[in-house]
């Protein structure tokens, strides 16, 4: 067996080793649960609304779905737009739906990172109307698995949201 | 008898009017500066003069539009409800539309009633930016909002400020120097680096861009989206869209027309939502741009046309492109956005010229689906033109939408009871669930005010006992609905047994 053949080898090794490694740390682990938003029946435009997870110190960590697909409104959500979204412009990718009118649901599917669920964190849904009042903490509870079985009433725009955890 | 009749008949016919439609929220009552004793009069007749429409306007933001003596405006902003800060339309105090018509008595008025001026409206104007983009140049206006508290430097979402605002209307250097007194650079930028040179080519005052030429300003400059001044002359504004003139004066300075900015736009995307310049588009075209060409939200010149603008330049653009079935990255080609928001005769047009009608957009939803949504039950001509054409050519109206809704599932989500009634001659099945496990009559009764609309579906067979995913029936889903509080008992025949 000659050296370069060795190194490529190593080298080899060490890249799956490495790649492997990277795509463990960009993706945790998630629990899928399916999330049913439902609406009061306010007068008005769709409400936006967000839908994120905070560390035990009130610090937005990650967000796990975005109710309303016009860039231009973001705004409105004053809190999440101010410590996250118009600091650090994160990829909504694959997690922003469109917006219901006053009195309908929504149905969505919340992927929540296994390692955050009963370990001191929270899930905030915050909401805002066009021109109407904005609800940093429409709904806002302790991550845990026993709060996710809940249904839980909103102070807001949100009557109430409901989750069932989804078959992995 | 008869005189009897035709006198009911009218007097109901006047009443139906008066119930329905609030004449203070019809501008026409306010075109005709109305007295107080009309305005009293109106409300007499139980309009309501607080009443805000759809869109957030109320009469009293329409008799400030619409330039009403200002004594009947007093008297109505004196009515309880329409107090100083009052939010209307984006967000809007009084004294927003006050200074948008350069009503300075009326902004003195209001002011000393409490009115703030340095506030932002929903889009982040301050009032002089706002009064700045309506083309007010009187500098009292402006006097009086900086001695109350509003803020020269603030800035537009776009980093305009007042002076690059005033900059589309100006017609002489008075106002820029009034503003540059006041501390805003003769150099400022707006955010994307468009500058005085730029705002005044948007719009479009021939004589005032010489001034400003014979002043050395620099004219051919890019900013930062490669655009340069031809861009937004071709975006005009709200009120004006620039004739040929203006763009052949500009490229006289050398500007060239047949650049494409860095999200993929050329001048014909910025033209062609609103521009009916004939000749521009042909010279345009004639020296190179490109009908067809995509940007990166996938939108050609054609679809802005197809959209919002005349047929004589959907016409002209269809005859530069190659293939007019393009879709955007929503999924929707010139076709769709024809029938969502244009007239009949456009869509005409592109099904000549075999524009695909099975068209579906990335979320599943076909052409009937934007028909359905263009419905306006005052004006229904549109609606049944489009409708005749579409059917011809072969849309099918029982195809499922987005979410597996049916039309009848979009109709009952916007409450939209005239529609629900015009779409029953068309054999859907009432009781389909769309992919949430949901019925028309489910979506309907969380929607609806009143029990309307649930009485007219049972009636066409939708079933009362079917229950969501949840386990609710549709008595569980009405109950919890605010608009149906209180009526607690008028729901009983909702429940199954």
């Amino acid at each position: 067996m000659n050296k370069s053949y060795m190194n490529r080898l190593l080298k080899g090794t060490l890249t799956i080793f490495s790649l492997a490694l990277l795509a463990f740390s960009q993706a945790p682990e998630t629990v899928n649960y399916k999330c049913m938003i439902q609406l009061t029946n306010y007068e008005g435009e769709g409400a936006y609304v967000v839908v994120s997870i905070l560390d035990g110190d009130g610090t937005y960590q990650e967000t796990l779905y975005v109710q309303g697909d016009d860039a231009e409104w973001y705004r409105d959500i004053e809190q999440w737009w101010k410590n996250l979204y118009g600091v650090r412009r994160p990829e909504l990718d694959g997690i922003v739906g469109e917006t219901v009118a006053g009195g309908q649901r929504k149905m969505t599917v919340l992927k929540i990172p296994a390692d955050k669920i009963d370990a001191g964190y929270q899930l905030r849904f915050e909401s805002a109307v066009e021109d109407q009042e904005y609800y940093a903490q429409d709904i806002q509870f302790p991550l845990t698995t026993e709060n996710l079985k809940q249904k839980m009433e909103g102070a807001g725009f949100i009557r109430y949201i409901r989750m069932i955890p989804q078959a992995q | 008898m008869l005189r009897n009749f035709i006198f009911l008949v009218f007097f109901m016919g006047t009443w139906v009017l008066c119930s329905q439609e609030n004449i203070f929220l019809q501008r026409a009552f306010w075109q005709a500066n109305p007295t107080i004793a009309q305005v009293e009069a109106a409300i007499a007749e139980g309009n309501d003069i607080t009443e805000l429409n759809g869109n957030l306007f109320d009469g009293a933001c329409y008799a400030l539009l619409e330039n009403v003596d200002n004594t009947t405006i007093q008297h109505i902003l004196s009515k309880k409800g329409n107090g100083v800060d009052k939010m209307t339309h984006d967000g809007r105090t009084y004294m927003f539309w006050a200074a948008y018509r350069g009503n300075l008595d009326m902004m003195e008025w209001l002011v000393q009633r409490g009115a703030k001026c340095d506030i932002e409206d929903a889009h982040g104007n301050n009032i002089i930016n706002f009064a700045a983009n309506a083309g007010q140049r009187d500098t009292a206006l402006y006097d009086f909002l900086l001695g109350h508290g509003a803020d020269i430097n603030s800035t537009t979402r776009s980093g305009a400020n007042a002076l690059l605002l005033v900059s589309s209307s100006a017609t002489d250097f008075n106002i820029l120097t009034y503003f540059n007194k006041k501390g805003l650079s003769m150099q400022s930028v707006d955010a994307a680096g468009n500058g005085i040179f730029q705002y005044a080519a948007k719009g479009g005052n021939i004589s005032f861009l010489k001034d400003l030429v014979a002043k050395g300003v620099a004219t051919n400059t890019y900013n930062a989206k490669g655009e340069n001044a031809l861009f937004m002359a071709a975006r005009g504004t709200r009120s004006k869209q620039n004739h040929k003139a203006v763009f052949d004066y500009l490229m006289g300075l050398g500007l060239e027309p047949d650049i494409v900015s860095t999200d993929g736009s050329t001048l014909l995307h910025y033209l062609s939502g609103k521009n009916k310049d004939v000749a521009l588009y042909k010279d345009l075209i004639n020296s190179g741009l490109k009908a067809d060409l995509a940007n990166k939200e996938g939108t050609t010149p054609l679809m802005m046309a197809a959209r919002s603008n005349d047929l004589a330049i959907v016409s002209l653009l269809a005859s530069h492109t190659k293939n007019i079935n393009l879709q955007d990255k929503k999924g929707q080609s010139a076709l769709t956005m024809a029938v969502a928001r244009n007239e009949p005769a456009v869509v005409d047009f592109l099904l000549s010229k075999d524009a695909d009608h099975t068209v579906v957009d990335t979320k599943g939803n076909t052409l009937a689906y934007y028909l359905v949504q263009s419905y306006d039950p005052k004006k229904p001509e549109p609606f049944e033109e489009k409708l005749a054409s579409l059917t011809k050519a072969g849309v099918q109206l029982q195809m499922p939408q987005h979410n597996g809704n049916s039309l009848l599932h979009v109709a009952a989500k916007d409450n939209n009871l005239s529609l629900l009634k015009r779409l029953a001659t068309f054999n859907m099945d009432i009781n389909q669930k769309n992919d949430e496990g949901n019925t028309v009559l489910h979506l309907a009764a969380m929607s609806t005010g009143n029990t309307e609309v649930l009485e007219y579906l049972i009636s066409q067979g939708a079933d009362v006992a079917v229950k969501t995913e949840f386990q609710e029936t549709v008595y569980d889903l009405a109950k919890e609905n605010e608009l149906l509080q209180g009526k607690a008992t008028e729901l009983d025949f909702l429940k199954s047994e």
